[in-house]
């Protein structure tokens, strides 16, 4: 008796001692959402906070920039059969944080209303790994057979323990096989970036496709001009339905570029107003054919680049808006990489799009943007916080000055280079020429 | 008494045999080589982690001779479609060569591209 007490004493530690690790891995959680959105007059992030609970509070924070009319707005959060939860947010004259509560009631893709534009997002289900349970099971499994071999033991009957002493044997042996494996096993993709996000696939990530390869056709863009909007018409390149399953990729659907006739950049976030359609704001713009250029990243897939133009009948006079920093240049020939060095003075820089600097490059010039060959978007990267999975918001003000860049400029030419960071709330767009020498020698690789 | 003895002695190789398994490994920095169509690059680096970091580099042509010039590295992460600024690496002797402070601030595939007399080379380097 006593000896088989010794025994129970050493399994049970056995089993909490090796099962600790396993509770290191726990469910998948999801991170927070930032999408800047170029709505109507303002420019705005919007911040969706980690879903803590479901049903439960999702904390969203608008943050307003400089310039921002002050207001109110409208957050709805909708999903199919699920009653819509709405809160009002009033957006002061001075740009900041500006937070609003909406509640969702499942887990799956539910969509929040900003005013006009929507954000299709995912709230994730806690969902034990299938590894987890197999840990947990067996060690629960071998506690239990445990004390069947210790009744049958107690009772007087010794050889009949064996057969629960076998059980308790291989289960541990299957709980320590799964706690030990699972490090090792590859964790399943985040609902909804390959699959489109269900109620079902959202609440068993886990469950098997037979598709192996998740990446979707090419998209075709189509802008048109709707009074001082720009508005972009998103089709797939295979079907011709609209595209309606765009990532959030450097914290925007769409990254828009605009070059005006004059050489003026305006770096957008056109806000999803219905299926494949997607629509920004050119404030007081210049008569003439715009070159844009569109990222976006499909789900399933990788980034592409679309690029078009648009004609403009506006009146303006191109202003002349300049930010002030000191620009250093190392320009190695066309092929090699060359450095560009921002100093902007102080170290109170904010991350723009969840990276320290942009740097949109557009040449070899020769008559017009329009026509360019090469059109590029340099970042210069925020170094990353060991330890921390949430990247920093805009309200962390602690970095530069310095902000380097590394492009290889494919081509010799002039090119028209636009370096763009955030200070106070405010983007700071710094425009630069930029003349690359031809190769010296002929590389053969 | 020999029994115990012959089954303390199996506990042991058990255990050794179970850290041998499933002891930790790391990624380890070995000597990467590349050729070109004149020249042999082999590069060391001084770490396989993030951060700052350092190349010891020989080049040699095909024969085996040191090659004198300009070496270049540019690393670069094309994951991320980032890259950061070329460093000239110093001589440090025939054909040996050293680039220092490499702030390679990420843990994943990098790419060195390494240039010496208008010949290039890319060696795949993985940190952890």
């Amino acid at each position: 008796m006593r000896r088989s007490g010794a025994i129970l004493l050493l399994v049970l530690g056995a089993a909490l001692g090796v099962a600790a690790p396993a509770l290191a891995d726990g469910a998948q959680s999801g991170a927070d959402i930032h999408v800047a959105q170029s709505l109507g007059d303002r420019e705005l992030t919007v911040i969706i906070r980690r879903v803590a609970e479901v049903p439960g509070p999702v904390h969203v924070d608008v943050v307003t920039h400089a310039g921002s009319p002050p207001g109110e707005i409208t957050l709805t959060a909708r999903a199919a059969g699920a009653p819509a939860s709405t809160a009002k947010v009033v957006l002061g004259a001075a740009p900041g944080f500006h937070p609003g509560v909406v509640h969702v009631d499942r887990p799956g893709p539910w969509e929040l209303a900003v005013d006009g534009a929507t954000i299709p997002f995912v709230v994730p289900a806690l969902v034990a790994p299938p590894w987890e349970n197999a840990t947990y099971g067996g060690f629960v499994a071998a506690g239990v057979l445990l004390l069947v071999a210790l009744g049958c033991a107690v009772l007087g009957r010794p050889g009949l323990a064996l057969v629960p002493t076998a059980g308790v044997v291989a289960a541990v042996a299957v709980g320590v096989t799964a706690a030990l494996l699972a490090p090792s096993i590859p964790p399943v993709a985040a609902p909804g970036t390959q699959l489109d996000p269900t109620f079902d696939n959202v609440t068993n990530p886990w469950a098997r496709t037979s598709t192996t390869d998740f990446s979707r056709p090419p998209v075709n863009l189509v802008p048109r001009m709707d009074g001082q909007d720009v508005v972009l018409g998103l089709t797939d390149g295979s079907s011709g339905r609209p595209v309606d399953d765009l990532l959030v990729h450097d914290s925007a659907f769409v990254h828009l570029v605009v070059v005006s006739p004059a050489g003026h950049l305006r770096h957008l976030h056109p806000v999803r107003t219905a299926p494949g359609e997607y629509r920004a704001r050119l404030k007081d713009p210049e008569r003439g054919t715009h070159a844009i250029a569109a990222e976006i990243a499909r789900r399933g897939g990788g980034v592409q680049l679309l690029r078009s133009s648009v004609d403009v009948s506006g009146t303006s006079t191109p202003a002349p808006v300049a930010g002030e920093a000191v620009v250093t240049k190392e320009v190695r020939e066309a092929g090699r990489p060359s450095t560009i060095t921002a100093d902007f003075g102080e170290r109170d820089l904010q991350p723009w799009l969840g990276m320290l600097g942009h740097m949109i490059v557009v040449g070899p010039v020769a008559d017009g943007p329009v026509s360019a060959p090469i059109w590029a978007h340099v970042h210069s990267m925020i170094p990353p916080a060991p330890g921390l999975p949430d990247r920093p918001d805009e309200s962390v003000a602690a970095y530069g000055p310095e902000v380097p860049f590394t492009y290889s400029f494919p081509l010799p030419g002039r090119y028209l280079v636009w370096i763009q960071v955030e200070r106070g709330y405010s983007v700071v767009t710094v425009p630069e020429f930029v003349d690359v020498p031809a190769a010296k020698a002929v590389s053969p690789r | 008494m020999k029994r115990n003895v012959v089954l303390a002695l199996a506990g042991v190789v058990a255990v050794l045999a179970a850290l041998v398994v499933l002891w930790p490994r790391g990624v380890e920095a070995r000597p990467q080589l590349a050729e070109s169509d004149r020249f042999r690059f082999v590069l060391t680096p001084a770490s396989t982690r993030s951060g700052s970091n350092s190349f010891d580099l020989r080049v040699t042509d095909r024969a085996g001779n040191a090659a004198r010039g300009e070496v270049t590295v540019e690393p670069a992460m094309p994951r991320m479609g980032h890259a950061v600024a070329p460093i000239t690496a110093a001589e440090l002797g025939p054909g040996h060569y050293r680039a220092g402070g490499v702030d390679l601030f990420m843990a994943g595939q990098w790419e060195i591209t390494v240039s010496f007399s208008a010949e290039r080379v890319v060696i795949p380097l993985l940190l952890t």
